[in-house]
């Protein structure tokens, strides 16, 4: 199976009620509030490391067979900022017009698994078939702009 | 109308407001011209009178039938002095029989005027039946009556009364022409004097440029920088060629102005500080290339991306043209009606005035100006007044100075507004921003007199080190204030685009102590990017973010070089579609 290195959307980054495991550079999350910036495009955004979706992207991707793998499913916080998005994105929008959205936690294999990390900066893989779930329910833009085939994990001798 | 009328020699004195007119409209009195009473003087009836001696006097005195030593008493009850002074108000009469002081005349001046008014109406109204300009002017006058009171009706009333009284003073010296001699005051035979002077090089240079001139110029203006300047130098060149030595002089002095004009229109977008600055200089030039019958090109304004990829500013004057209809429009309906009368007052033709209720279109003000030059009489005393007029609305109103953006110093802003509803010392207290360390976004001023430790006020009289030793940091503005401040023109876009960071403000949470909050917040540092800016369909400010998350997952520790060269990597890439454009290296 094919695997392509997936660059999603960062419409927003982490919102005020974040809560960080540690100070530690790349902070991670063990509660996360997702403030949106822009107004979302693509079912699937990010921040550094972290990732949320759509609810129709996780009920596309649960009712993959066989079952997709590299990914949990969590609670997030999200809103829109009262700067840019409140004048300009919102146009009357309430947050509740963002739609339901999930934490994608990321924790399988690249290369391996549908979902897995690469690499120091923790570029996200994702599967073929992930990819093609992903363009079929026009749940992104532009492909050119986010995916490249992933070459594998560089062989260090 | 005040007159005064001696004994039965009936002499009207006309408006006392205009005494020297009065004079020389008398119908009864003449004046004599100065050189005539320099004759006068060397007469011998002149000689004798002025060496009459005493017994001489008294002789002439005896027999007068109406002598008198100053006072009137003594001659009380003679009849025929009873009406030998009387001041007359409009019919009304004081006089030693009729007695009324002038002050109780005048007291009816109010309910007076009214009739002066009444008959200038009748007077337009008369006019405008054979003159199609008075048929403006009477418009006007009736708008300006139909307004409710106050200032602005008061305004109006006052420049519709200026504007009648030259339409119908020429015809009062018409009626004086049975009257004998008179003089018309010296100022009034100079016209242009103090006013517009009529610059006849510049007006034959531009009506000898031909459209492929104006074309060629255009087109070297398209080149940025020294390109430009060659382009243009070449163009000149040829056309002085063409032109011949002889009359260099006035086409340079055409072909400057033209250049001149095409920089405004493009500093309109690009560069509207510098817009502002050639403002007045661009409204005498669009005067002139107006008269010179040139073609303007009216399209619908654009953003500096959809300029570039057009390349529609090779358009001669496109923004100004358009930008002039956009302020002519937005102008109150009492305003729209006192520059179409200045204008049309100054072109003084029928046809123009006729187009005059074209206007009532949005976007019809170049349209306007276009068809009323093209009916002018091709004569210097037509063109004259045009361009008074003219001038006095490009020059005067300053329209390419308020389109250039500039012009709102004249408006209340928003923040202007808020400090009248506010109070000038909330106000500026809450336009003060409290950064904490490691946060991006304000704090309110009683969570930062918290932290720190004191009260709102103590707060505010805090040094910069003193904040920053309790962790806080203040910058003056909401960043899109201090945006909307420097470049007021694009306020009207507010809600077609996003006031942008350069430096990402997630670098104050990501790598804190990298960058102060000011800097992120600095507005050179800021741009708008419209909302409808994409490429390859996806948005422009969402490109560049997702571009800043590449940078970030790729320097887990970067530098302050670090990140302002990557800053520099986006502008080069993407700052063509900022508002205003960003160039490389320019920040």
């Amino acid at each position: 199976m094919k695997f392509y290195t997936y660059k999603p959307d960062a419409a927003g980054s982490y919102g005020e009620s974040t809560v960080f495991l540690s100070d530690e550079k790349p902070r991670k999350p063990i509660r996360l509030h997702y403030e949106f910036h822009l107004w979302p495009e693509e079912d699937m955004q990010c921040w550094i490391c972290c990732y949320v979706g759509t609810d129709r992207l996780r009920q596309a991707l649960e009712a993959l067979s066989p079952p997709v793998s590299g990914i949990d499913f969590d609670e997030v916080e999200i809103s829109g900022d009262d700067e840019e998005f409140r004048r300009v994105e919102r146009k009357g929008r309430t947050d509740a017009a963002l739609g339901k959205w999930y934490w994608f936690k990321i924790d399988g294999r690249a290369g391996q698994d549908d979902f897995g990390e690469s690499g120091p900066a923790r570029d996200l893989v994702i599967s073929e078939r992930v990819k093609e779930l992903l363009i079929k329910g026009h749940m992104i833009i532009n492909p050119s702009y986010s995916f490249s085939e992933y070459p594998g994990e560089k062989q260090e001798f | 109308m005040l007159s005064v009328v001696r004994g039965n020699n009936r002499a009207i004195l006309r408006e006392v407001y205009k005494p020297v007119m009065a004079d020389a409209g008398d119908k009864g009195d003449r004046l004599v011209p100065q050189g005539d009473k320099g004759a006068l003087q060397g007469q011998p009836d002149a000689q004798a009178a002025r060496n009459a001696g005493v017994q001489d006097v008294k002789a002439a005195e005896a027999v007068r039938t109406n002598q008198s030593d100053g006072s009137l008493r003594k001659y009380a009850g003679r009849s025929s002095q009873e009406q030998s002074i009387e001041i007359c108000y409009d019919g009304k009469v004081a006089s030693r029989a009729h007695k009324a002081t002038e002050k109780e005349l005048l007291a009816q001046a109010p309910k007076e005027s009214l009739k002066e008014q009444s008959r200038t109406l009748e007077a337009l109204e008369t006019a405008a039946k054979t003159d199609p300009v008075a048929d403006v002017m009477l418009r006007f006058r009736k708008q300006a009556d139909a307004m409710e009171l106050g200032p602005d009706k008061d305004r109006l009333t006052k420049l519709a009364k200026e504007q009648a009284a030259e339409i119908l003073q020429p015809r009062q010296y018409d009626d004086q022409e049975d009257c004998g001699v008179h003089e018309i005051p010296r100022g009034l035979k100079e016209p242009l004097a103090g006013h517009v002077q009529y610059p006849e090089k510049e007006i034959e240079a531009l009506r000898r440029l031909t459209p492929e001139d104006f074309r060629k110029l255009a087109k070297a203006m398209e080149a940025a920088g020294p390109a430009a300047e060659e382009s243009i130098r070449q163009t000149t060149q040829e056309i002085l060629v063409r032109t011949g030595e002889s009359g260099r002089d006035t086409m340079l002095a055409g072909i400057n102005m033209i250049v001149g004009l095409l920089k405004y229109d493009h500093d309109l977008l690009f560069n509207p500080e510098q817009a502002r600055k050639d403002a007045s200089k661009a409204g005498e030039a669009l005067g002139l290339l107006l008269l010179a019958g040139a073609r303007i090109s009216v399209g619908i304004s654009m953003t500096a991306e959809e300029a570039r990829q057009s390349g529609d500013y090779s358009l001669p004057l496109t923004r100004t043209a358009q930008a002039l209809n956009n302020w002519y429009d937005k102008q109150t309906p009492a305003d729209q009606m006192a520059i179409a009368s200045e204008i049309c007052a100054g072109f003084g033709i029928s046809a123009f005035s006729a187009e005059a209720n074209k206007l009532k279109k949005p976007g019809a003000f170049m349209e306007f100006l276009k068809e009323g030059i093209s009916v002018l009489p091709r004569n210097p005393e037509a063109e004259r007044k045009a361009l008074e007029a003219l001038t006095g609305v490009l020059k005067g109103r300053e329209p390419l100075k308020e389109v250039a953006g500039i012009g709102a110093v004249g408006k209340a802003g928003e923040v202007v507004k808020e400090v009248q509803e506010k109070g000038l010392g909330d106000h500026i207290m809450a336009m003060v921003k409290y950064l904490q360390d490691g946060k991006k976004k304000p704090i309110s001023a009683e969570k930062a007199a918290d932290k720190a430790r004191v009260t709102k006020k103590e707060l505010h009289l805090m040094t910069d080190e003193e904040l920053a030793a309790h962790g806080l940091e203040r910058i003056q503005k909401a960043y899109d204030l201090l945006f909307y401040d420097k470049y007021p023109h694009l306020r009207k876009f507010k809600s077609e685009m996003q006031v942008h960071h350069a430096l990402p403000q997630d670098l104050l949470e990501e790598h804190t102590g990298l960058f102060k909050a000011r800097e992120i917040n600095d507005v050179r540092f800021l741009s708008g990017i419209p909302n409808d800016a994409r490429i390859g369909g996806k948005k422009v400010h969402q490109l560049i973010t997702d571009s800043w998350i590449d940078f970030l997952k790729q320097n887990t520790s970067p530098t302050r070089e670090q990140v302002m060269g990557h800053m520099r990597k986006l502008d080069k890439q993407f700052g063509q579609y900022f508002m205003p454009p960003v160039r490389e290296g320019e920040r």
